[in-house]
């Protein structure tokens, strides 16, 4: 039998897509869902069982398509359907290899964030962090005559933050929040009260008291998280499992397969998964009438089927790297040479990430780590002020999670102090030691480890873009390619934010043992601070944006605010690829807000009952 | 003493936990079992030879003699033994003896989680005051206050 | 035809030896225990009639030498126990599977427990006092008759149906005549008044939680094998039961039944709009969780009961060693998939599941030896009465009751699952798969505190 035109087809079981077509459910519309990934699991004994076997535990680990073969070898993206990039290719010998790198990077510098394609994607993986934006991230052009204005202001998005904040589950305190200029009705309270802070967040509350930087005096603010403080929607409070990021044992930390349950429960949603969307057909009207897909079973196995479905409504959520390249490849036969909803030209455009700076140290006291949430406040004082006229903006994150980040303890401290090496720079003496010194070096060195982290804005760039790679994965999709680089504002931002930890450190009493990355590093760059020669890294934060930004002229942007397409009235383009900045806050309660705005302006005009 | 036995008392001696935490007398769990299991298929003679010495050893002096006067394959496999108690990771004493040099391997050095179970009873966490990132058996709030003492973890 | 021979020879059977028993119902039995005492028994005990009136216990007790096996044993002897006590009749005198129903069935003793709607109720009123009936919803008002039990929960969780639903832990069980499976949560006295008297059955009242939430433990009897006698108090015990509708290939006297009013609560306005509705069914017994607090054992002891044609083990299936019927199995479907959750959308008004859904599900943490020993000697001693049809699937105790280092007292098994109640989450993944201590120790108050092992608290409006 064949399909019925839907009100409207997903392209994506992310946070996006998730979000939007719950609530298109509730309002009775008819939708379907393809995902290019596997289905929602029943429980997570899978997940779980791979991440505590494994021993790299980056984020994509937990998840599909596996990336390693039964010889412990990364998997060729070409030989994988519905490939997805991962941390593990950012070294000098593989960040450039197309039978490694999903991603083909053209430099100069290495995009340094993944993303997953599964069913609730990213949001999967995610750490939980619900920070709104401030007002002047919306119109940093107008205030500061940098970066871009937004075709939006906190005002409007006001309303759908605090949606979100209930969709998610946020758990804040409003007092703390209301600084630069963020704001709540009157008498609003967060879903749930803020996650209380950790010891170390203590120690570092109590370290900057007396510390000022660029003339702003440094706080610590519990961060807003999408985590349970206590029961709600019948899932558990948090049991400071310390594995937000790459997945919570107990789903107190929400992710998107909750609303894609919640859609499913309707009657009114279908979901399709290993379903990859391969183009995106136009009419000559200029209205989209079909999405083309691909199917498979197995990871590695052949295509099982194809299909194509009508709807009245397209949304496209397949995060800001997938989606773009989606549009870029619907050809339709040579109709649409540049891809559809692109007049602009600007799909694929202004990629950005927040370069992500990592200091971390010793602590003069014992702040024991390894306990809690990954992250439970932050430093947010530097997120907005004058001095983003010249230099970019950041927000500091506090870990709790010790030196696991930064070098991937306790397992490196560890084996440095029985078999006499020094990978964690803490057993310079090269000691094996064994019996009570071994339990006293341990004890003694790992719980006074703590790590900061800065999310740095990086520009909005063209130059900085992902485009359609020759190379293609196992069902014959064009990958995606990618050209990255940094600004000067941007490495300025990095530069001040690697002072500023520095010196919260220093005002802390810590050691810091921050190092310097090698000169072959694909995400460093160099710089001379202060007359010296050195080196900055950046990690990715795995925030993903620009790429099919919302404006007020399609000549310079591909979606308007409700991220409707100029060029197609029925498509929309959503997700964090459609923010023109990516100011210092993490992208899901924007994003969340924006696709809950959409959802609304497509039940108030296009499927108007 | 059993093999057991003497395994205990070597892995007491090496890491520095009391035995009666390495193998309480009632014990669902038994990773003891696992590790002795695994040491055991990966080093035959060499494990034996550990075996016996740390029947004829004093446990006061038994970590020195084992690590300090046994020769190479006794040292890199107690320090494997070590690793697995700790982690819940399996490093070849062969990998560890190329790596405990001045200039070792830019490249990580192998190694391999032997089960769920492994990594979730690894001892570096105890030592640490605090749990296995994504297995905490804590309440919530748990984090805002100072753990258990290292003793309690460790001690007899 | 077969089936309807068996059972006519059993009730013909049943007759028989109730006849026989009722001469020997006085010998050695104690008198029935007031509903707030508890004794001891000896875990070496023969499995005779007379520990049928054994009466519940307060602790567990063990042979030496203390190895795992045999403190397993006591705590699985002591589940036995409390089954019988806790299944016996409710007028308090009758010997279990001596009632006058079906096979001996009789309402139990906890059939006039407050159940969690009663308790914690949706307007956040205080409940009415314990005996005194519980108000009935108001759809359901027509159709009640003394006696009747209210049943509406369809997942273990109350809310199941709710706005949003956990994904990845619950799901509906849908048997083989395609009707949901009812579940219910119940308190016995002890932890019923330590609610109300701490107002904890509201939001309010939480929130007013200024120390720790600490159920009431069981007592020890004094000298407990000097004085026949000495008795203790028993402690919070709370149960967890999955019902079964009584249909077509199902027979009374395989298991314990009774009267219900199947209540779906209304889900409105947010994800799902489930209709209120309230009809007569006649429920069985397939589940039945135990959770008692012991002085000794903070953590709880945790037992767990199935009925016995539930589902066959993992093991079975790939063996080919199927019975005819399961309550929850179909050994002749291929292509079923097994221990999955039916698509959404669920709408317990709608049955049977459309599109022919029927749960296929197995065990597959096998029972071990010594508890299937175990349940053949009671089942013995049951021979006859429907609560033969049960086997114990074991019991969940803490082998570092107070720990120090970690709350859930390292419990033995490490991993437990009845399949009516923890039917998507078997496994033995650590903090994935189901684990009864290990799960309730993540429970707390709707403020977030720990809740002492219950998941009643959060459930306060």
């Amino acid at each position: 039998m064949s399909d019925p035109i839907f009100d409207a087809v997903i392209v994506g079981a992310g946070f996006s897509g998730a979000m939007i077509a719950k609530q298109l459910a509730l309002a009775g519309k008819h939708v379907l869902i393809l995902e290019a990934g596997v289905e929602i699991p029943v429980n997570v004994n899978e997940f779980m069982e791979r991440f505590y076997t494994s021993n790299t535990k980056v984020e994509e680990i937990p998840y599909t398509p596996p990336l390693f073969d039964a010889n412990g070898k990364l998997i060729d993206p070409t030989k994988l359907n519905a490939p997805r990039p991962t941390v593990l290719t950012l070294d000098p010998t593989n960040w450039k290899d197309p039978k490694q790198s999903y991603l083909i990077q053209n430099g100069p510098l290495a995009f340094a964030s993944s993303y997953e394609r599964i069913g609730g994607g990213t949001g999967r993986h995610w750490l939980g962090t619900s920070l709104r934006f401030v007002p002047n991230d919306f119109k940093t052009k107008t205030v500061y005559g940098q970066l871009a204005d937004w075709p939006l202001g906190y005002e409007d998005l006001e309303p759908w933050y605090r949606a979100a904040e209930a969709e998610i589950g946020v758990s804040a305190d409003v007092a703390a929040q209301a600084y630069h200029g963020i704001s709540f009705p009157v008498g609003y309270a967060y879903p749930m009260p803020l996650i209380p802070p950790s010891l170390v967040d203590a120690a570092v509350a109590a370290g900057i008291a007396e510390l000022g930087i660029d003339g702003v005096r440094l706080t610590v603010t519990g961060s807003p998280a999408g985590r349970n403080s206590q029961p709600y929607q019948n899932r558990k409070a948090c049991a400071g499992n310390t594995n937000c990021i790459p997945i919570c044992p107990i789903q107190a930390k929400y992710d998107p397969s909750v609303t894609i349950n919640d859609a499913l429960a309707t009657g009114n949603v279908e979901i399709r998964y290993r379903s990859v969307v391969s183009e995106v057909i136009v009419a000559a009207n200029g209205r989209i009438t079909s999405v083309n897909y691909l199917q498979y079973q197995d990871a590695l196995g052949p295509k099982t089927a194809a299909g194509s479905v009508q709807a009245t409504v397209f949304v496209l959520a397949a995060h800001a790297v997938e989606t773009p390249k989606l549009l870029l490849i619907s050809t339709n036969g040579g109709r649409t040479p540049n891809g559809v909803g692109n007049s602009s030209g600007k799909v694929g455009k202004n990629l950005m990430d927040h370069p992500l700076y990592l200091g971390w140290a010793l602590a003069a006291d014992p702040v024991f780590p390894y306990r809690g949430p990954l992250s439970t406040s932050g430093i947010e004082n530097l997120r907005d002020g004058d001095f983003r006229r010249q230099r970019a903006a950041f927000r500091i994150e506090i870990g709790n999670e010790g030196w696991n980040f930064p070098i991937g303890d306790p397992d490196t401290t560890t084996l440095d102090f029985i078999n006499g090496m020094n990978d964690s720079h803490l057993n310079p003496n090269r000691s094996a030691l064994f019996g009570t010194a071994l339990i006293d070096a341990y004890n003694s060195k790992l719980s006074h480890q703590f790590r900061l982290g800065v999310l740095v804005e990086q520009t909005p760039e063209e130059r900085n873009c992902v485009t359609v790679a020759k190379q293609v994965d196992n069902l014959g999709l064009p990958r995606p390619a990618i050209q990255y680089d940094l600004s000067q504002y941007t490495k300025d931002g990095l530069v001040a934010a690697k002072n500023a930890v520095s010196q919260i450190f220093a005002s802390m009493g810590a050691a810091e043992f921050t190092r310097e990355p090698d000169d072959n590093d694909p995400a460093m760059f160099p710089v001379t601070i202060d007359g010296k020669d050195t080196r900055i890294k950046y990690f990715g934060s795995g925030h993903i944006a620009g790429t099919h930004r919302m404006g007020t002229d399609k000549h310079q942007s591909v979606v308007d605010s409700a991220q409707r397409s100029w060029d197609h009235p029925n498509l929309f383009v959503t997700g964090s690829g459609s923010f023109p900045t990516i100011a210092t806050g993490n992208p899901t309660l924007t994003l969340v807000a924006l696709a809950l705005r959409t959802a609304d302006a497509i039940l108030r005009r296009d499927l108007r009952a | 003493m059993s093999d057991m036995d003497n395994f205990v008392k070597l892995s007491a001696a090496l890491t520095g936990i009391d035995p009666t935490k390495l193998a309480p007398s009632v014990d669902p769990i038994n990773i003891k079992q696992e590790f002795f299991d695994k040491a055991r298929t990966e080093a035959g003679p060499t494990f034996s030879e550990a075996l016996t010495v740390a029947g004829n050893t004093p446990a006061n002096t038994l970590g020195d003699v084992l690590l300090n006067q046994s020769g190479e394959d006794l040292r890199f496999l107690c320090r494997s033994i070590m690793l697995l108690w700790f982690l819940g990771q399996w490093i070849t004493p062969g990998d560890l003896k190329r790596y405990a040099v001045p200039d070792p391997p830019a490249s990580p050095i192998p190694s391999l989680v032997i089960s769920s179970k492994a990594y979730t009873q690894g001892w570096i966490w105890k030592v640490a005051q605090a749990h296995p990132m994504g297995d905490s058996n804590w309440h919530f709030g748990y984090w805002n206050g100072p753990p258990p003492s290292l003793n309690d973890f460790i001690g007899a | 035809m077969r089936h309807k021979y068996l059972e006519m020879l059993r009730r013909a059977t049943v007759a028989v030896s109730a006849a026989l028993l009722s001469c020997t119902i006085d010998h050695g039995a104690a008198a029935p225990l007031a509903p707030q005492n508890c004794n001891v028994t000896a875990p070496d005990t023969p499995v005779t009639p007379a520990l049928l009136t054994s009466g519940l216990p307060c602790k567990a007790q063990f042979v030496s030498p203390f190895t795992l096996e045999n403190l397993q044993h006591g705590f699985d002897f002591y589940s036995w126990l409390t089954f019988l006590a806790l299944n016996s009749p409710n007028d308090g005198k009758t010997v279990i599977g001596k009632g006058h129903s079906v096979a001996g069935d009789a309402p139990t003793i906890w059939e006039t427990w407050k159940d969690i709607d009663s308790v914690m109720r949706a307007d956040g009123s205080p409940p009415t006092s314990w005996g005194s009936p519980t108000p009935i919803p108001a759809v359901c008002k027509d159709l009640f008759e003394p006696g009747m039990a209210v049943v509406s929960m369809v997942g273990k969780t109350p809310n199941v149906l709710s706005a949003i639903s956990e994904p990845f832990k619950t799901g509906p069980l849908i048997d083989q005549n395609g009707n949901y499976t009812r579940f219910d949560i119940l308190m016995n006295k002890t932890m019923f008044d330590h609610i109300v008297a701490n107002q904890l059955y509201n939001k309010i009242g939480q929130k007013k939680v200024s120390g720790v939430v600490d159920f009431p433990a069981a007592t020890v009897p004094k000298k407990p094998f000097v004085s026949k006698t000495a008795l203790g108090t028993v402690g919070s015990i709370m149960i967890k039961l999955a019902w079964k509708v009584m249909g077509p290939g199902d027979s009374l006297a395989r298991f314990h039944t009774l009267a219900a009013l199947i209540y779906t609560k209304p889900v409105a306005g947010t994800s799902m709009s489930v209709k209120e509705t309230c009809h007569k069914a006649t429920l069985g017994l397939v589940g039945m969780h135990i959770a008692h607090k012991f002085d000794s054992d903070p953590e709880w002891i945790w037992s767990s009961f199935e009925q016995v044609d539930n589902v066959p083990s993992q093991a079975e299936v790939e063996a080919g060693h199927l019975n005819a019927h399961y309550n929850y199995f179909n050994p002749n479907c291929s292509g079923c998939k097994v221990n999955e959750p039916p698509p959404r959308p669920w709408d317990p008004n709608v049955q049977p599941f459309p599109r022919g859904f029927r749960s296929q599900i197995t065990r597959v943490i096998p029972l071990s030896d010594e508890s299937i020993g175990m349940s053949r000697s009671f089942q013995a001693i049951l021979r006859g009465t429907v609560w033969e049809n049960y086997m114990l699937v074991s019991t969940q105790w803490p082998t570092d009751a107070g720990s120090k280092t970690d709350p859930t007292g390292r419990p033995a098994p490490t991993f437990l699952a009845n399949t009516t109640a923890e039917t998507y989450i078997q496994g033995t993944v650590p903090q994935a798969s189901s684990n009864c201590i290990g799960c309730h120790n993540n429970a707390t108050t709707t403020t977030g505190k720990f809740s002492d092992f219950t998941y009643i608290l959060e459930n306060a409006h």
